[in-house]
């Protein structure tokens, strides 16, 4: 051990370890090459000369971590800053120079850029120093005193101190109360995968590491998860839960099971709608933990489960929002605009024809009728306006149309049962029904008799291209169809109580231009 | 462990506090980070500071790994070991092997200590978290209102 400096300390060598290690939180390969240096240079296996050009080279561009590498560095050997000198020079002791200097007051002032009181004290203490009003002591004292929490400075500092009057960490506190005592992000996140959704929410109130973190992993785990199963228990404890096909994991929420008395509907931009015994239609987005409730006094709200049809779109860049909810029962179509706080019912009754699902693309509400015609809900008429196509197939009653938008086309699915017989594409410019032979690169996610959504490009998601899943409610699994060869593929899950299961997709986030909403 | 392809016998890991163990490789096999420099190595013994490790807890990891290389004991007495062992931990010795078990790159002492901590703080308070955690909130007044308000605001 005769490299390395007799005063370092357990402490000092655990908070630069530790700083590095923060450092290169994303690196963590610079950080593993870093505790081998380390290793070699303290069994003597490579010699200070050998450290030093690895530890200039591992660090380039943190000049902070590599002055801080001095408490392993025997004086004479001691790392200068700019690194460009020669080892002649080195070996003579050559201290830092005046451009280091400036260099290191520049970092101080931009680190103290909102407290100039504390770069002004610094400077201060480098006066007295000059003048001797105070010793070398005093001065590590001051700027320990001032550089807290500021452990990159503190290192800093050292390369300008003889190895005697360097500042000593004395504690693992002192490096803790820089970061308020942090796991690293990684281990947070393992810890994170654990917790249920409620426990997620908590977890970001902690402090504003955490809050910054929570807000980054529950992004990237929403986008991983596309989409989650929504299950709804109907035994005596009634409760929601989610099902990650992706990580096969249940996660749960006692905040969203307040509302497990409520009939469920269906889910639209990632927001679950229900209807409660209230008259009222109630929009809960378990992602963001926001709740709408419209008050109804047009008509009387039916509260079983999956009674409506729905379909729930904002206004561009605004609050404002539009639910269209079809009565299974009844067929009426009723469409509420947030904007003036009002239900339409459309004419729909003594048609010859029913409105059997709707989808938004590009920013406009189309609709499927029983019949394959297509048309445009408007928003300020309380209209249908047709659309004239060609080549419209010919269905039976037993058919169950979709329109699904997907990678900014209109697709129309034709089931029979939970059987996918044919899938359109509306070509806008020739007015025509388009029979594709193949969906390309693209899954279809159904659940029988409700909506049907598509996933491009989801292998991302571990899904197969060119395939249907189909939540069968009657039998309650999910199971894969590819176009070609019809082949099951998801886990049955086992059926002990009733539930339900829907997909739940957060996107599309549907958007209506406002001008309609208006 | 006479004859393996490997020549190391015997590994020597110093903790932060100075203490030894001298451990068998199959001992260290999950440690990444000390498994990078016995890879390197080509000696009989083998000596690696820990200085991110205190000694108290690298006795408890070098326990568990004993416990789980071992390939006379049974997967329920394994589970028995894992159960007892977390049972007598405080709060603050799981986080402290949560970061050993970080520093040392095991992954599956990794999970299991994060698996343990996550029940702990299961269905809690925010304060009680904290808590746990010894993390001072550095929200200020107002921010911590508006966090209430998120949290109240939730689904009411």
């Amino acid at each position: 051990m005769n490299s390395s400096k007799g005063n370092l300390s357990i402490e000092d060598a655990i908070a630069y370890v530790t700083s590095v290690k923060v450092r290169f939180q994303e690196k963590r390969e610079n950080y593993d090459q870093f505790l081998k240096v380390l290793c070699d240079f303290r069994a003597e296996r490579i010699d200070a000369r050998g450290v030093k050009s690895r530890v200039n080279e591992l660090f380039k561009g943190h000049n902070d971590l590599i002055l801080g590498f001095n408490i392993f560095m025997p004086t004479e050997y001691e790392i200068k800053l700019p690194l460009d000198l020669d080892d002649e020079q080195l070996q003579q002791g050559h201290g830092l120079g005046s451009d280091d200097a400036l260099a290191f007051l520049r970092v101080v002032k931009d680190v103290f850029k909102d407290e100039m009181g504390k770069y002004d004290e610094f400077l201060k203490v480098l006066r007295d120093f000059r003048n001797r009003v105070i010793d070398r002591r005093d001065v590590a004292e001051r700027v320990k005193e001032m550089f807290k929490g500021h452990l990159d400075l503190i290192f800093g500092f050292n390369a300008f101190l003889p190895k005697d009057y360097q500042i000593t960490l004395t504690s693992q506190l002192d490096c803790h109360e820089t970061d308020n005592c942090q796991l690293p992000w990684d281990v947070l996140g393992i810890i994170l995968r654990r917790l249920d959704f409620d426990d997620l929410f908590q977890f970001a109130g902690v402090c504003k590491n955490w809050r910054a973190f929570h807000k980054i992993y529950w992004t990237s785990f929403l986008a991983s998860q596309e989409p989650l199963v929504f299950k709804k228990l109907f035994n005596d404890k009634k409760s929601f839960s989610f099902i990650s096909i992706t990580d096969q994991k249940v996660y749960h929420s006692k905040t969203i099971n307040c509302f497990s008395d409520f009939a469920y509907s269906g889910c639209s931009s990632g927001y679950l709608i229900m209807t409660e015994s209230r008259n009222s239609f109630m929009l809960l987005n378990p992602f963001t933990r926001r709740k709408k409730v419209i008050n109804t006094s047009a008509f009387q709200v039916n509260c079983s489960d999956l009674a409506y049809h729905v379909l729930l779109a904002f206004g561009k860049d605004s609050e404002e929002f539009v639910l269209v909810a079809l009565c299974k029962n009844s067929n009426s179509l009723h469409v509420y605009q947030s904007q003036n706080f009002g239900w339409v019912t459309y004419s729909t009754m003594g048609k010859p024809w029913m409105v059997v699902d709707f989808v938004v693309l590009h920013n406009t509400i189309y609709v499927v009728t029983d019949k394959a015609t297509i048309g445009v809900l408007n928003l300020n008429s309380a209209n249908i306006n047709f659309l004239q196509l060609k080549g419209t197939p010919s269905v039976t009653s037993s058919s169950h149309l979709r329109l699904v938008s997907c990678n900014g086309q209109l697709l129309v699915t034709h089931f029979k049962s939970e059987v996918l017989l044919n899938v359109y594409n509306i070509d806008f410019s020739t007015m025509n029904y388009v029979k594709l032979e193949t969906l390309g690169d693209v899954a279809l996610f159904y659940a029988s008799g409700r909506n049907c959504y598509a996933l491009s490009n989801p292998g991302r998601w571990g899904y197969e291209s060119n395939s249907v899943y189909v939540i069968n409610f009657s039998s309650i699994k999910c199971r894969v169809y590819s176009r070609d060869d019809n082949t099951d593929g998801l886990p049955v899950t086992p059926r002990t109580t009733p539930y339900l299961l829907d997909w739940c997709f957060r996107y599309p986030h549907f958007e209506v231009d406002s001008s309609h909403v208006e | 462990m006479a004859a393996e392809k490997s020549s190391i016998k015997i590994i020597t890991l110093i903790a932060a506090d100075g203490s030894v163990f001298e451990v068998e490789p199959n001992i260290v096999k999950e440690m990444k980070t000390v498994q990078s420099y016995i890879d390197e190595l080509d000696q009989n013994t083998v000596s690696i500071p820990l200085p991110n490790v205190f000694g108290n807890d690298l006795a408890m990891i070098i326990e568990y790994c004993k416990k789980h290389a071992s390939e006379e004991e049974t997967k329920e007495a394994k589970e028995e070991f894992d159960f007892e062992f977390v049972k007598r931990m405080k709060s603050d010795d799981k986080l402290r092997l949560l970061q050993a078990a970080s520093y040392l790159n095991m992954e599956s002492f990794l999970q299991f200590m994060a698996k343990a901590i996550a029940a702990e703080i299961e269905n809690q308070s925010v304060e009680f978290v904290r808590d746990y955690f010894q993390i001072e909130s550095d929200f200020t007044p107002e921010e911590e209102a508006e966090l209430r308000k998120e949290n109240e605001w939730a689904f009411k």
